[in-house]
């Protein structure tokens, strides 16, 4: 059995690199669409803001650093259908914003999932609070908050 | 052995041993590389709904994309590619389960052709060949065979004494025995090659050090911030205001003459303006990228071309055209392909070759 497996090993080890071929695999379903085995399982949370009501989505994983050092964290806002031409925009914040220049980050791109990219501080007290904020195409800003214990992840 | 001898033995050793160990994968990675150059005529060949039918006036841009978002409930158009006039046009539509889909129409008719899911051939082939379908791990993976091809080629001139002589008398023993055979047509497939595996080589590692400077946080610099459209200039409406997709394609034609049209995307927030992506006649490796406002149809921003990119836009954009072969239209893509196969054909030889000298030199030592 040794003596095989050595034989085998000596005429494929310059074949061995096939192997890398393997890699794909498991991303596949990613590539169309549905989740890799490796993706973290989902958190959601549901928050109303004035008259919208959207769900907050992240996976369950902590905060990843940015090579620029800065903690940030992936959020998709989905958006129920009649809500979306009426939504100009949706900005995530951790922390009240001060003003509208300081909403947080822009979620962009598909109008029913939309998707934002949000700062995390580097240390967290545990009292911080996740900011949403809803503009309308009529001008008005409606505003929600929740913990942020609730939608870190990575625990 | 002389010195000179010993030193032509050393190369020729680095020429057998660089690209060996990963021989299977460099075929893979050269294969994929090849399907994917020719990827959009693929789909062609084999669905006949991405085919634009018959001769005739186009319809205007906001009729495919009325017909587009019609066919695939609440879907909301994102984006418009036309790969030339043999092709339907697709129209990107994001859905409200928050995946998106490709409607693919007939500029001439407007009748939707048919729907394709998140991923076409053509998007899977890519990220198959350039990231295992995982980014960033894959993307190193592929990109570090840069150095074994850089390698065998650097090698492979030096082993292949006065290798231009091949150019002029091509020789190739059919009879010889199949190592001999194999031998021949790999330094042929070589000689022709150079310039095609010296261009894939260094785009190659341009990719590779392009995503490590990125990870190591180095600033590439070149980057202009983007253009916003200020919120003061926001409509004030009841529901999102529609956009002019024709006037919005009219001012980018008019801001870039002789403009080849590739992509329009529409805005992914409120913020973002209408960018049209094009070709013009003079630059052909340099697209031209243009911004409008998508409420009054002003231009904002022309980027692109021969002025205006920075140097490391440049370099991005030229290496990106170069390694993909796609910056001329068809006959290019097909040199490009033609040479792919013999480049693809060049790591199986190399590899053949290997092994039966590995077995003759095996068989040998064991019998003499």
């Amino acid at each position: 059995m040794g003596e095989r497996m050595r034989r085998l090993w000596h005429r494929g080890k310059f074949h061995s690199s096939a192997l890398v071929l393997l890699v794909p695999l498991p991303f596949v379903p990613g590539q169309f669409g549905g989740n890799t085995v490796f993706d973290p399982p989902e958190i959601e949370r549901t928050l109303t803001a004035g008259p919208y009501t959207v769900r907050v989505v992240t996976g369950d994983r902590g905060p990843h650093q940015e090579p620029t050092g800065d903690r940030m964290k992936d959020y998709a806002v989905h958006v129920t259908a009649g809500d979306a031409d009426t939504i100009r925009a949706i900005f995530l914040r951790v922390g009240k914003p001060r003003s509208i220049r300081t909403l947080g980050a822009l979620a962009e791109g598909n109008p029913y999932e939309r998707e934002a990219e949000v700062v995390i501080p580097p240390t967290l007290s545990g009292a911080e609070e996740l900011w949403l904020t809803v503009e309308s195409w009529d001008g008005r800003f409606h505003q929600a908050a929740l913990p942020l214990d609730q939608l870190l992840g990575g625990r | 052995m002389s010195g000179g001898a010993s030193r032509s033995r050393l190369w020729f050793l680095w020429h057998s041993w660089l690209a060996m160990p990963v021989w299977a994968f460099l075929f893979f990675v050269c294969l994929t590389g090849t399907v994917a150059v020719v990827s959009s005529e693929i789909m062609w060949l084999a669905d006949p709904a991405l085919r634009a039918s018959a001769d005739g006036a186009p319809l205007p841009v906001s009729a495919l994309i009325a017909a587009a978002e019609a066919a695939a409930p609440g879907g909301r158009a994102a984006s418009v590619s036309w790969s030339g006039a043999h092709m339907a046009v697709g129209v990107g539509l994001f859905l409200p389960d928050g995946t998106m889909a490709t409607a693919w129409v007939d500029p001439i008719t407007g009748a939707v052709r048919g729907m394709s899911g998140n991923s076409t051939f053509r998007s899977f082939i890519r990220a198959l060949h350039g990231w295992l379908l995982t980014y960033p791990t894959g993307w190193y993976a592929v990109t570090a065979l840069a150095v074994p091809m850089v390698g065998s080629l650097v090698t492979g001139l030096v082993v292949y004494k006065r290798f231009w002589r091949a150019f002029l008398h091509p020789r190739v023993r059919w009879s010889q025995g199949e190592r001999v055979m194999w031998g021949d047509l790999h330094r042929l497939a070589g000689v022709w090659s150079i310039w095609f595996i010296a261009v894939i080589a260094v785009t190659s590692l341009w990719f590779l050090v392009y995503v490590l400077l990125l990870d190591l946080g180095m600033g590439l610099g070149g980057r202009k911030p983007p253009v916003l459209l200020a919120r003061d200039a926001l409509p004030v409406t009841r529901t999102a205001p529609a956009i002019d997709t024709d006037a919005v394609l009219a001012a980018a034609v008019a801001a870039v003459p002789d403009m080849r049209l590739r992509y329009l995307s529409l805005p992914e927030s409120a913020f973002d303006p209408v960018l049209v992506i094009g070709s013009s006649g003079q630059a052909p490796l340099l697209p031209d990228y243009v911004r409008i406002n998508p409420h009054t149809a002003a231009v904002m921003d022309v980027t692109g071309g021969l002025e205006g990119a920075s140097g490391i836009e440049l370099t991005r954009t030229v290496m990106r055209a170069l390694h993909t072969g796609d910056f001329g239209g068809l006959p290019v893509k097909l040199v490009w392909m033609v040479f792919g196969i013999l480049l693809t054909g060049m790591v199986f030889s190399g590899m053949v070759i290997w092994m039966k000298r590995t077995a003759r030199a095996m068989r040998e030592g064991r019998h003499g």
